[in-house]
């Protein structure tokens, strides 16, 4: 944690794209963005229909993603690097009060990179490179231990395969609900 | 002090919004383009709706991140370069504060996740809602109904919207949903593993 926080202050301009890209609002946003865009993407029905799938999946698995971490941060209160190693490193980001592992933005955006890939492997692959580039960052401000941003990681993705587990468990129903979206000319 | 973080969520809130939704809008440009999905496309040609898609996400960006320069805000002052969002002044934000000025912690007036994904949600159907809107009345006012010879009242959904404006698309798809859905169902059925839930349930009340 600490050798990737030591590279703080060796370029100001790497710092604010740090703090740009490593925010709550810019990663988060463009993996959301790219599940709404899928949707409307797909040569035919069927690739389509595969696409429409990957988002219902995605959107479940961010809810059992954020209540893994919720289960995890009641029983256990790790606290934040800034507050254990504060005489060693530099925060470039806010002080955050909730528990520092698992990491749930990195839980998050595993999660949709990891639904992505069921549906379309080149894309997915793409997404977890992006998220790995955000976990980096997020330990790079000084808000996350490496730890905490595996064990975010291993939870969206876990996250993202029970997801598709519960769709291939509820059969026909995630297709009953893509056909009456069809329905009304949204799906 | 309460009185600040409820003006510091509001500014945040508004513009998370407006972020959401040029972003959301742009991108539903580009992809409707690809996929040629005319029946959403706010101007009647694919590769302008290209541009414009790719001109709505760089103006929600460049809103969201270069507004605290001219915008008051809670990001003012040098305590957002010290790593803290607490007892920021409210005002402008200067150069050196500008990529930190957004990220505020939410118990002092920044977004928690949940108010992410719900305000994305909402700004994404919006955008939805508005670009079939405006595809709507363009299509009425200014071009035929239907731009294709192949249109037929078979297709329906997202496939229909190649062909015809979204309350063609709307009506066609719901007739078809009531006349097919039976059908789709029982199709749907017949795919489905054993030890599916639907099907186990089916079985069962079935015995």
């Amino acid at each position: 944690m600490l050798f990737i926080n030591g590279f703080v202050g060796k370029s100001a301009l790497f710092d604010h794209v740090a703090k740009i890209l490593a925010s709550d609002y810019l990663m988060p946003l463009a993996f959301s963005t790219i599940i709404f865009a899928i949707w409307f993407i797909g040569k035919d029905i069927s690739e389509r229909r595969l696409y429409q799938r990957a988002t219902l999946i995605a959107a479940t698995a961010i809810g059992f993603a954020n209540l893994a971490v919720d289960i995890i941060d009641s029983a256990y209160d790790r606290p934040r690097p800034f507050d254990q190693l504060a005489d060693s490193m530099t925060l470039l980001f806010y002080r955050s009060t909730d528990p520092s592992f698992p990491a749930n933005p990195m839980a998050v955006v595993f999660a949709i990179a990891m639904a992505v890939m069921l549906a379309n492997k080149r894309l997915g692959w793409w997404l977890m490179a992006l998220a790995t580039v955000y976990s980096i960052l997020r330990v790079y401000v000084g808000t996350f231990y490496p730890t905490d941003v595996i064990g975010g990681a291993v939870i969206g993705i876990l996250g993202a395969l029970l997801a598709w587990f519960v769709f291939e468990l509820m059969k026909p129903v995630p297709e009953l609900v893509l056909r009456l979206l069809r329905g009304i000319g949204v799906a | 002090m309460s009185d600040q973080i409820e003006s510091a969520a509001a500014v945040m809130v508004r513009d998370y919004v407006v972020l959401a939704f040029l972003v959301s809008l742009g991108s539903l440009q580009l992809a409707t383009s690809i996929s040629e999905i005319r029946g959403l496309w706010l101007i009647p040609h694919k590769q302008t709706t290209r541009i414009l898609g790719i001109l709505l996400i760089t103006l929600g960006l460049a809103y969201y991140i270069l507004s605290p320069l001219y915008l008051e805000g809670p990001w003012a002052a040098g305590t957002v370069i010290d790593g803290t969002s607490e007892n920021r002044a409210w005002g402008t934000a200067s150069i050196e504060e500008i990529s930190g000025a957004r990220n505020v912690n939410d118990i002092h007036g920044g977004m928690a996740g949940t108010a992410y994904a719900i305000y994305f949600v909402f700004s994404a159907v919006l955008a939805t809602i508005i670009a079939a809107a405006i595809a709507g009345i363009r299509h009425r006012y200014l071009g035929p109904r239907t731009t294709h010879k192949t249109a037929h009242t078979s297709t329906d959904g997202l496939d229909a919207l190649k062909h015809t404006d979204p309350l063609t698309t709307f009506t066609t798809s719901l007739t078809n949903l009531r006349r097919g859905l039976p059908l789709d169902l029982e199709r749907m059925t017949q795919t489905t593993h054993r030890w599916s839930i639907p099907a186990i349930l089916e079985r069962t009340f079935r015995n």
